[in-house]
């Protein structure tokens, strides 16, 4: 039966080769290691029900962080269920301010997009190609997407410190 | 800046060794194909939404049975080195540790002759050495309480009560019964032991999910080998998210020996019994939880009377001192009407515990689950009224047996009327009655 279904196949060589680095990636979303596991099981179950949309088989890995991207976003909005309404960035301070402060307040402070793609890059270990994808964006931006992501962080740290 | 921002990332989200568990995924997207309505699609980053959900439900519920075999494949082909499967977690999550005491209350469904008063049968296990339990509101034999030790840890599974205590709240006394089982049989109060055995014995598998009363399950089917190695299969649903125990069903039923170990028809048919669990936790080991696992702290000031075989049934029923000495005696002095097949006293037994009924007794049960014989308790008659089958004489001939009889001299009304009922029920199916 696996033999016969090369994207479940597929999704499971994804799982097992990238599950730690989905959950870190989850971990930095979410601010909660047990929610960040829940948020990649729970991603890889959609995966594989919808796994027939899958285009390209070759882009498996990216195609499933977005949808752990999404599914940390979820556990977010459901963990702070007095937030509806506001917007994604005052949830996730919300949602990581509980622990390291002023590490995860400073990081929070980035915008999505950059904040999205440094976590990418050091967490799920993406090339440029990648974090394209799951950003929406072409390859070109992720350079300075990247480069700004990490001058932010030092800037807001050096903020947060003085 | 890369190395204080890698820091950074590092202290928000450090590494750490996560327990994969495909098999998980599998079976949750196998059985829960509406869940598909919340997706994400290909090529859209970040949108979420409920688009093209009728399509992707087709789609799943198409993959839904490649899913499902897949599922079951893997977990008979592949046991992952990865951390525990769904199955090794289910069992770990019904076994206590040494440091915990388990508490359960389950009722048990159908049929309905012998469910009366089992609706909320507790039983408390402390998980450490000589692992202590007690069960309580499955009245048997007269004891409304059970308790004694099982057996070491390493037999859960395929325990045997090695000490073995009974609590009659009408006489107010402890019954410990000493030598009156046969020790290579379980005498188990726990009915998840058929589940502990066969999860360990790598006989069980994953079938999928369910719901129940709105509760998601993970279902596991395992198949089992009785006392006289018949084959039976059992039906055991969990909690999804902490595998506690939601229900097992026992399919093809002979009967239990007493008290909950099962015994099945070898040509699959036979009835099904249900154990539903109303609560299941683990309590800490403090003095007042251990105390829940110890009869004798339950009732400290009760006298305690060490018996063994035969003797204990007559102490049970008639404790004011009426006396048999000894089983062959006992039914030399029952013997009675001959020439009952075997197969009838199944046809029998619940028109006599009808019978009984109707001439006025109350909680009219089977004195085990599954027995043909009964006990009867008559308003205003101090002692329980018991009745079983023997073999008289070794012809194989059973029989109505009273295990007790109300005294003779006794011209109360209520005794009047139990002598009545016993002999408006049981006399059509023996000669005589003696006591």
């Amino acid at each position: 039966v696996r033999a016969t279904d090369d994207q479940l196949v597929g999704l499971e060589q994804v799982y097992r080769a990238r599950f730690g680095q989905f959950v870190r990636l989850a971990h930095a979303i979410t601010g909660d290691v047990e929610l960040a596991r829940d948020a990649v099981q729970e991603a890889f179950v959609r995966a594989v029900q919808v796994r027939a949309t899958l285009r390209e088989s070759s882009a498996t890995d990216a195609w499933v962080a977005q949808i752990v991207v999404n599914c940390a976003r979820d556990v977010v909005r459901e963990r702070v269920p007095e937030a509806n309404g506001v917007a994604f960035e005052e949830v996730f301070e919300i949602g990581v301010a509980a622990d390291e402060p002023r590490l995860r307040a400073a990081v929070a402070r980035l915008p999505e997009r950059q904040r999205l793609a440094l976590f990418l890059r050091y967490y799920a270990d993406f090339d440029y190609g990648r974090i394209a994808t799951v950003l929406g964006v072409e390859v070109g931006t992720v350079s300075a997407t990247l480069h700004a992501a990490r001058l932010g962080v030092v800037r807001l740290l050096e903020e947060v410190g003085s | 800046v890369t190395t204080s921002v890698s820091e950074v990332l590092d202290r928000i989200a450090p590494e750490t060794d996560p327990t994969p568990d495909w098999e998980w995924v599998l079976v949750q997207a196998a059985v829960e194909p509406e869940r598909a309505g919340h997706v994400y699609e290909t090529g859209e980053p970040g949108s979420s939404g409920l688009r093209n959900v009728r399509r992707l439900r087709r789609l799943t519920l198409l993959g839904a049975g490649i899913v499902v075999a897949a599922a079951v494949a893997l977990v008979v082909v592949a046991p992952w080195k990865g951390g525990p499967t769904i199955l090794q977690r289910a069992n770990a999550a019904i076994s206590p540790a040494a440091s915990q005491v388990l508490y359960m209350n389950f009722g048990i469904c159908c049929p309905e002759a012998w469910r009366s008063g089992r609706d909320h049968i507790q039983l408390w296990i402390d998980g450490a050495a000589p692992r202590s339990f007690r069960s309580a509101g499955q009245p048997m034999f007269g004891y409304t309480e059970h308790g004694g030790t099982l057996g070491p840890e390493t037999s859960l599974g395929t325990q045997s009560v090695t000490s073995y205590l009974g609590y009659n709240p009408t006489t107010n006394t402890i019954v410990e019964h000493v030598r009156s089982f046969d020790r290579s049989k379980p005498l188990d109060f726990d009915p998840l032991t058929v589940v502990r055995k066969a999860l360990t014995a790598g006989t069980a598998h994953l079938d999928g999910r369910a719901v129940i009363d709105g509760e998601q399950a993970i279902k596991i089917t395992l198949t089992t080998r009785d006392l006289n190695g018949h084959t039976g299969t059992v039906i055991y649903l969990a909690n999804a998210k902490t595998y506690y125990p939601i229900e097992i069903k026992l399919q093809s039923l002979e009967a239990f020996s007493y008290p909950l170990e099962p015994l099945f028809r070898p040509n699959g048919r036979g009835w099904t019994a249900t154990f539903r669990f109303q609560s299941f936790e683990y309590l800490d080991t403090t003095t007042k939880n251990l105390a829940l696992t110890n009869i004798q702290a339950q009732h400290p000031n009760t006298k305690i009377i060490r018996c063994n075989g035969y003797k204990c049934t007559v102490i049970r029923n008639q404790p004011k001192g009426a006396h048999v000495s000894s089983p062959a005696k006992a039914r030399q002095k029952h013997s009675a009407v001959r020439g009952i097949p075997p197969k009838d006293i199944l046809k029998i037994a619940p028109l006599i515990r009808t019978c009984m009924s109707a001439q006025g007794a109350t909680s009219v049960t089977p004195n085990h689950p599954g027995a043909s014989g009964g006990i009867a308790h008559f308003p205003g008659v101090k002692h329980p009224f018991a009745w079983s089958w023997v073999n008289s004489s070794g012809k194989a001939k059973p029989i109505p047996n009273p295990m007790s009889m109300p005294p003779a001299r006794d011209h109360s009304a209520p005794a009047i009327r139990e002598r009545h009922a016993i002999n408006t029920c049981l006399v059509p199916y023996r000669n005589k009655l003696t006591h």
